[in-house]
């Protein structure tokens, strides 16, 4: 068997960098899984730290080719995450059985009027009000919980590195404009207000854009990686129209994109859901300087086609393949996958989306062991 | 009367001229189920529109938030003209162990706007309440929802127990990580990518043209 040439920091560089590698990139999103897989419950995975980060170090052990760790437990870790967390959290052991898999309760927790509070105050400002009013706690609360996920950040970052595995990304910066107005205000009424007070968005989401810039590099500087993680979601050409796209998604991308690249900085773009018709933006933005993750329900092999040679491109083994389907379907699709990108064309291999929680543990192993199989180079 | 061409207003999603056009029309005496019958079929419209790709998930909600605003116009003259008719029962819930509501209340509205009753149970909902409804509610269809992988095999065991209970019940299924493979894992008749797509499969099997 090859061995690899390259450790995962470089490996992950010159994949981002569309250059040629030793072998694929490995860097699913393990989250609850690593519980499962431990053996112990969801509820211990989610509110004991410790508990949980061995759980993970034991599914590096038994799949060391996992190399790169896109990780973020520490936003969602129940006791931190019910008070900063991206929404309301129901968690294991509290509001669910003790095995349940987290949920998130979205509502419409900002409502219309708030849009000017937002433009008077701020976002960052703003944001912190959401928070207190989405977790129903107090301001102190909000800004404690958030010292303390910077703490189990860097603890998921130190870890990580001791294995000798990458960082995907260092941090999660939350999502485009789009789906922070969307996540905030709740899907329906989101899209309502796109509908009927556009003027008004279109004054204020480029003032969530450049505090999400702003953010990146803060938090990039600070942890001294320059990969963050940006979710996109409900702005895909699934939900809405071209033109509704190119008025409040595609040029807020295209700005976030080119001024990070700039500083050097590189989004992960996270774009769960179908984004199979608005492939063709993504050539807009620069080469080589943003990854596109994927989560199986855009077309990947589309993506290929279109966007090979234009950016590094994660993905997508999809949920049911880890679920319901059986270990030798994952295999081919795994195998499909890696034979249609070749080295050099920026692919990272990854669940779509989260690796699900009660995957079949032989079809998490089929996921690994194809690395070797399909997606080693020297 | 109006000169609003209703129908087009709805297809429009112009809601102004929707509301306009549905009380100059009442105050006209127009019968309000003839102004019903005008606003379904622009909401046809609106279907043939997504159903041609130049409508959207955010269309669709914006037609039903439309189309409730005119409805609402309506309510108490309808209620005077007798009960609203329908074109089908639909029985719809997110499983047990998920309480995703978000997909499900899409679709609830949408089916409801095309002139579909639908049974809401809500979320989190155990399997002897579903048997329950459609012993109750005869529907024609049975939709289940769920948007976490965890809740596949809650829904498997929904999909038997309604099938046991009935053994004509057609169920159709959807969310987010719902594709064929676990279509055909829990044994459902049929899997909705979209709400839309739920409202032509009801359509076809309520035998609605």
């Amino acid at each position: 068997m090859a061995r690899d040439t390259m450790t995962a920091e470089e490996r992950i560089v010159a994949t981002i960098n569309l250059e040629p590698v030793d072998r694929v990139v490995c860097a699913p999103i393990i989250e609850q899984y690593a519980g499962q897989f431990a053996g112990i419950t969801n509820k211990e995975y989610m509110w004991d730290w410790e508990k949980a980060m061995q759980a993970t170090e034991k599914v590096w052990e038994a799949y060391p080719v996992w190399d790169s760790n896109a990780y973020m437990i520490h936003g969602r870790y129940a006791p931190v995450g019910q008070k900063c967390g991206p929404g309301r959290l129901r968690m294991p052991g509290t509001e669910l059985e003790d095995n349940a898999q987290y949920q998130i309760i979205e509502y419409e927790a900002m409502t219309r009027d708030d849009y000017a509070l937002l433009k008077e105050k701020g976002f960052m400002e703003y944001r912190l009000t959401f928070l207190e009013r989405a977790h129903q706690v107090s301001r102190e609360e909000v800004t404690a919980a958030q010292k303390e996920m910077a703490r189990l950040r860097q603890d998921e970052i130190d870890r990580t590195l001791r294995r000798g595995q990458s960082l995907t990304w260092g941090a999660i910066m939350g999502v485009v404009p789009f789906d922070n107005f969307s996540m905030m205000r709740s899907i329906d009424k989101f899209y309502k207000d796109m509908f009927q007070i556009g003027d008004l968005l279109d004054e204020l989401l480029p003032i969530v854009n450049n505090a999400t810039i702003a953010g990146c590099e803060a938090v990039t500087k600070m942890l001294g990686n320059n990969r963050v993680f940006v979710g996109a979601v409900r702005g895909a050409g699934q939900f809405i129209s071209k033109k509704h796209f190119d008025r409040f998604v595609g040029p807020f991308m295209k700005i976030l994109v080119e001024k990070l690249a700039e500083k050097n900085i590189v989004p992960i773009l996270h774009c769960d859901a179908d984004w199979t018709k608005n492939l063709e933006f993504f050539l807009e933005l620069p080469k080589g300087k943003f990854v596109l993750e994927l989560d199986g329900a855009t077309d990947i092999f589309k993506a290929y086609e279109i966007l090979k040679g234009h950016c590094s491109i994660k993905g997508d083994v999809p949920a049911a393949l880890f679920t319901v389907a059986s270990a030798s379907e994952l295999d081919e699709y795994a195998k499909k996958l890696l034979s249609t990108f070749k080295n050099g064309e920026g692919f990272m291999y990854s669940s779509g989306c989260n690796l699900p929680m009660n995957a079949k543990h032989e079809n998490v192993k089929v996921f690994f062991d194809a690395v070797e199989k399909y997606g080693r180079y020297n | 009367m109006s000169k609003i061409d209703l129908a087009k207003a709805m297809t429009e999603l112009d809601e102004d001229a929707v509301q306009e056009g549905v009380k100059s029309q009442l105050a006209a005496g127009v019968p309000a189920m003839e102004v019903l019958g005008q606003l379904q079929k622009g909401m046809e419209g609106v279907g043939k529109l997504y159903e041609a790709g130049d409508y959207y998930l955010s269309e669709l909600i914006m037609s039903a938030d439309v189309f409730g605003g005119a409805a609402a116009l309506l309510n108490s003259a309808l209620t005077e003209g007798g009960e609203m008719r329908t074109v089908g029962t639909m029985v719809l819930g997110t499983v047990k162990d998920d309480i995703h509501d978000i997909g499900k209340n899409i679709v609830s509205t949408i089916l409801s706007c095309n002139g579909f009753k639908v049974v809401d149970l809500g979320v989190d909902v155990p399997i002897a309440t579903f048997v329950e409804a459609v012993k109750t509610h005869k529907p024609q269809v049975v939709g289940m929802c769920c948007l976490l992988t965890t809740a596949f095999d809650i829904m498997r065991d929904t999909v038997a127990a309604v099938k046991a209970a009935d053994k004509g019940a057609i169920v159709l299924v959807g969310g987010g990580p719902v594709d064929a493979n676990v279509g055909k894992y829990v044994g459902a008749d049929g899997v909705c990518k979209s709400a839309y797509e739920a409202v032509e499969a009801c359509r076809k099997i309520a035998g609605v043209n």
